[in-house]
């Protein structure tokens, strides 16, 4: 490592801190802006992101910023990256939207779009935990554009 | 003419254009708030009880259902996108918004897009499959160019009845169930005497009024 790193310290909406060199913490538009305006004091807020997502990020963000990995091996690693419950998926979103990390948003909603195909709107209810909030009107010509879509 | 007043005459104009256009799109909203909007999304109430998902903010569930929708374009996978659409409310304002009516995309996807204009250029291509023991007609939308004839997705029914002075035919969305009582039959056509006559049904023009004011 070169003498001229530079730290970050992001501190996350349940108080707990990350320690986070630059160039790896700069994969986030938002923090690289606020870096390049230079408005980054000691410790960069994210009000939005929990610690448990930023883990999650930060795991990310390590692996792509690796020296020589294949591309086999990062295949791997976003497969396997993108296979957790929904609501991690969903606070993923959610973070990689508030960091404008272009990259992982991306990956994310490919997932979500991936988990909704080839199932029916109970399969995907219960997937996503969504509740039915149609009234029974609106329920029957639901029902009658599926009983015609899955004919 | 100074150029001042040049410039507020057609600051003035551009103005009256926009407004103009501004009052035809609300109009055409209001009627149409049946089949929703994007900017329903942010008319709730935030008391919805649903889950996150229901809630994800609207450029995102866009993002989301986009993929969906340009992944899935043709039929039967298709299907998926009315599956989305069926999820809960905040999907299904999404899904509407997103899918454009057959005139603009070229592509069926919901029922009522059997309701709606085709497209200008280009052609859907189909196949019937006629049945002439019961006399009922089938009519199909070709899956691959090759026309594999069991290859197909159903879309409209037809029946035909001979009267004394012409040959009608009842049209229905439902396979099985070709007839005028049903709701969900669009209407008949009429051969009388080398001439065509297209009778609607009172259900179909409701929903033929109802679309055209929003697409």
């Amino acid at each position: 490592m070169s003498s001229s790193t530079k730290f970050l310290t992001l501190k996350t909406c349940d108080d707990k801190k990350f320690v986070l060199d630059e160039a790896i913490a700069v994969r986030s538009q938002t923090i690289k802006n606020m870096v390049e305006d230079d408005c980054v004091s000691n410790v960069i807020p994210l009000p939005n992101v929990n610690s448990k997502t930023m883990t999650k990020v930060i795991e990310y963000w390590k692996k792509h910023s690796e020296e020589g990995v294949s591309k086999d091996v990062l295949m791997d690693f976003d497969k396997a990256f993108v296979k957790v419950h929904h609501s991690i998926l969903h606070a993923l979103i959610l973070a990689a939207n508030f960091l404008n990390d272009k990259e992982i948003l991306d990956m994310m909603c490919q997932e979500v779009a991936d988990r909704i195909k080839g199932k029916t709107p109970e399969e995907i209810r219960k997937e996503f935990d969504i509740k039915n909030d149609f009234t029974p009107e609106e329920e029957e010509e639901i029902r009658k554009e599926n009983a015609w879509a899955f004919e | 003419m100074s150029f001042r007043s040049i410039v507020r005459d057609v600051r003035d104009s551009f103005g009256s254009l926009s407004r103009r256009s501004f009052d035809v799109r609300l109009s055409g909203h209001q009627r149409g708030k049946s089949l929703g909007s994007f900017h329903d999304l942010s008319d709730q109430p935030p008391v919805n009880q649903n889950s996150c998902w229901a809630n994800l903010p609207p450029e995102l569930l866009f993002d989301v259902i986009r993929r969906l929708e340009e992944s899935e374009n043709s039929w039967p996978a298709r299907k998926h996108v009315v599956a989305c659409a069926s999820v809960c409310r905040s999907w299904r304002i999404m899904c509407q918004e997103i899918v454009t009516s057959p005139e603009v995309c070229g592509k069926l996807t919901f029922p009522v897009s059997l309701k709606q204009p085709g497209p200008r250029d280009g052609m859907i291509q189909c196949f019937i499959k006629r049945d002439k023991s019961n006399l009922t007609y089938h009519l199909f939308l070709c899956l691959s160019p090759a026309l594999l004839v069991e290859n197909g997705k159903f879309l409209l029914s037809a029946k035909r009845t001979r009267r004394t002075t012409c040959t009608e035919y009842v049209i229905s969305m439902d396979a099985e169930n070709i007839s005028r009582s049903s709701n969900t039959c669009i209407g008949k056509l009429r051969y009388s005497r080398g001439a065509i006559h297209f009778l609607f049904s009172v259900s179909f023009l409701r929903d033929v009024s109802r679309n055209t004011n929003v697409r």
